[in-house]
C-alpha cells in the first residue's frame, strides 16, 4: 500500500540517507530503530514532505510522485492520506484540544462543522481525553498533548501514521499512557510507520521491524526475525544493548 | 511673568479637543501603512535572498539613525523640492498636510513594526506550521488559522507602545502647519501673544496625559484578554481560593 523507493537526502556535504527503500502492507505495524543520526527522522520527515528529499518515489495507495521536486499541491494530496504525530506534539496552541483535531477535519479535509465535531469527539474518546476537550495545550500534560496529537492524526482516518519519536520528550512517568494508546491504534488495524526508541514496545507491537544506521536500511523483515534471529552483526550489536537482560537467565 | 489661569486651561482644552480626530487620523492610517510597511520589511528580512536580506537591514538601520522631525522636513520640503519641475511634483504640492504626516510616520514606524511582526513570528513554532500541513491543510490556511491570530497576540503589547509612541509623537507635525491637538493649541496661544502658553502647556498635559494612560490600560486588558486558558479552570480556581479563604 505504501511503497518508498531510494530516499536519498543531504544537508550540505552531510549524506543523511543513502537510499532508503521499504514497503508497508494495510495493517501493518512498522517501527523504524536505529541510533541517533541515522537518519530515521529525516526519512519520515521527507515522506511528509517536511523536507525535500533529493531523490527517490512514494506510492501510497493511488497516488504516485518523485519525492524530488514534487509541487505543494502534490505534498497536500498526499498528506490529505497521511496522519503525522510529532516528538514535540506541536499543537495549535491558540485552539481547545477538540478544535485542535477539529481544525484539521473542517479546513483541511472539508467535513462539515457537525460530522467534525462527532469525529473529533470519537478520536478524542479513543485516546481517553474526553474529559479534556475544551483544554487549551498549555494546561495539559506532555503525555496529554501527545495523545491529543494522535487523536489529531487518527481522527481523519488516514491511510497510514507516520510517528516521529512520539515519546521521546515525555517524562518518564508519561511514556506509558502514550505507547498504551499506540498499542490500542495497533490493535485496531491502524496503519503505522514508528520511529522510536523504544525497543521493548517495538518488540511487542510492531509486525515489521527496520533497523537504519548511517543512511541506510541495514536490515528488515518481521519482528521475530529481527529479535529472536537478526542477520547482521551491526543489528545484533544495536539490539543487545537495549535487550542486555535477555541475554542471561537467572 | 506666567501663570497658570484656569480659564484658559479650560479654554485651550476647548479649542483643541475637537482636533483630536485629526490625531486620530494619523495615528490610525499611520499605523495601517506602517503595518504594511513592516510586513514587507519582515517578509524581505526573513527570505533567503541576500539582497532583500540587505536592503531590509538598510532600510530599518537608515530610518533607526533618523530622528522623526529630519523624516518629517525631508518628506514634506525635501521630496516637493526634489521633484519641483515634474507634474508629480506640483501634484504634491496641491496635496493636505496630513498626508505627509502619514507618508512619515508609515515609513518612521515601518521599521520597528518589521521588528515587531519578526519577533511575533518566531514566537509561534515552526512545529505548528508543519502540524498544520499534515492535517491536510495548505499554507495559506494554516497561515491564517494558527500562525496569525498566535502572531497577533504576541504583538499586541508592542502595537500598543507604536500607537502610543505615534499619539504623542505625531504631535511634531504642528512643525509643518497641520492643525492636530497640539497645532491648534499652538496656533490659538500664537493668536494671544503667547501671553497664555502656559496655560496651554497645561492644557495639552490634561488632554495627552489620561489618553495615553487609557490607551495603556485597554492594551493592557487586551492582552491580558487573549491567554489561551480554559475558562472553566479560571473559575474553579477562583471557587477554591474562595473555599480557603472561607
Amino acid at each position: 500500500m505504501l511503497k518508498v523507493e531510494n530516499v536519498h537526502k543531504s544537508f550540505g556535504k552531510n549524506q543523511v540517507l543513502k537510499g532508503v527503500s521499504f514497503d508497508v502492507e494495510k495493517g501493518d505495524v512498522v517501527a523504524i530503530l536505529g541510533s541517533s543520526g541515522s537518519g530515521k527522522t529525516t526519512l519520515l520527515r521527507c515522506l511528509e514532505f517536511f523536507e525535500k528529499a533529493d531523490d527517490g518515489r512514494i506510492e501510497l495507495g493511488e497516488l504516485k510522485t518523485d519525492l524530488k521536486g514534487a509541487h505543494k499541491s502534490v505534498a497536500n494530496q498526499f498528506r490529505q492520506h497521511t496522519g503525522f504525530v510529532f516528538q514535540n506534539y506541536n499543537l495549535f496552541n491558540n485552539k481547545t484540544a477538540l478544535d485542535n483535531v477539529k481544525l484539521g477535519l473542517i479546513k483541511g479535509h472539508g467535513v462539515d462543522k457537525k460530522k467534525a465535531d462527532e469525529l473529533a469527539r470519537k478520536a478524542l474518546d479513543k485516546v481517553g481525553l474526553s474529559d479534556r476537550l475544551d483544554y487549551y495545550p498549555s494546561e495539559l500534560s506532555g503525555g496529554q498533548q501527545q495523545r491529543i496529537g494522535i487523536a489529531r492524526a487518527v481522527a481523519f482516518e488516514p491511510d497510514v501514521i507516520f510517528m516521529d519519536e512520539p515519546t521521546s520528550a515525555l517524562d518518564p512517568e508519561l511514556v506509558g499512557e502514550v505507547l498504551e494508546t499506540i498499542k490500542k491504534l495497533a490493535e485496531n488495524g491502524i496503519t503505522m510507520v514508528i520511529v522510536t526508541h523504544e525497543i521493548s514496545f517495538a518488540r511487542d507491537v510492531a509486525t515489521k521491524v527496520i533497523y537504519m544506521d548511517e543512511g541506510v536500511i541495514v536490515e528488515q523483515g518481521t519482528s521475530l526475525e529481527i529479535f529472536s534471529r537478526p542477520k547482521q552483526e551491526r543489528t545484533r550489536q544495536f539490539l543487545s544493548r537495549f535487550l542486555a537482560d535477555y541475554d542471561y537467565v537467572i | 511673568m506666567k501663570k497658570i489661569e484656569l480659564e484658559w486651561v479650560f479654554y485651550f482644552i476647548k479649542e483643541s479637543l475637537p482636533y483630536l480626530s485629526v490625531t486620530a487620523q494619523y495615528v490610525f492610517f499611520s499605523l495601517i501603512f506602517g503595518t504594511v510597511i513592516g510586513s514587507v520589511i519582515a517578509k524581505a528580512k526573513m527570505s533567503k535572498s541576500k539582497i532583500a536580506n540587505f536592503l531590509a537591514s538598510f532600510y530599518i538601520t537608515i530610518v533607526r539613525c533618523t530622528p522623526s522631525i529630519v523624516l518629517l522636513f525631508l518628506v514634506y520640503f525635501g521630496v516637493p523640492a526634489l521633484l519641483r519641475d515634474t507634474s508629480f511634483g506640483a501634484w504634491l504640492n496641491t496635496l493636505p498636510t496630513i498626508i505627509f504626516v502619514i507618508v512619515t510616520y508609515s515609513i518612521f514606524i515601518g521599521a520597528s513594526i518589521s521588528e515587531v511582526i519578526r519577533g511575533a513570528f518566531q514566537v509561534v513554532s515552526k512545529g505548528q506550521r508543519e502540524a498544520g500541513l499534515a492535517v491536510g491543510m495548505n499554507e495559506f490556511q494554516t497561515f491564517a488559522s494558527i500562525i496569525l491570530p498566535q502572531m497577533v497576540k504576541a504583538a499586541i503589547p508592542n502595537i500598543g507602545n507604536t500607537i502610543i509612541f505615534l499619539f504623542k509623537e505625531g504631535a511634531l507635525a504642528y512643525t509643518i502647519g497641520l492643525h492636530d491637538v497640539l497645532g491648534r493649541a499652538y496656533f490659538m496661544s500664537g493668536r494671544t501673544m503667547n501671553v497664555h502658553a502656559l496655560s496651554m502647556y497645561v492644557a495639552l498635559t490634561l488632554i495627552y496625559w489620561p489618553i495615553s494612560l487609557l490607551l495603556e490600560k485597554l492594551f493592557k486588558t487586551i492582552s491580558e484578554k487573549m491567554q489561551y486558558v480554559h475558562v472553566e479552570t479560571v473559575k474553579e480556581t477562583e471557587l477554591a481560593k474562595e473555599v480557603k479563604a472561607a
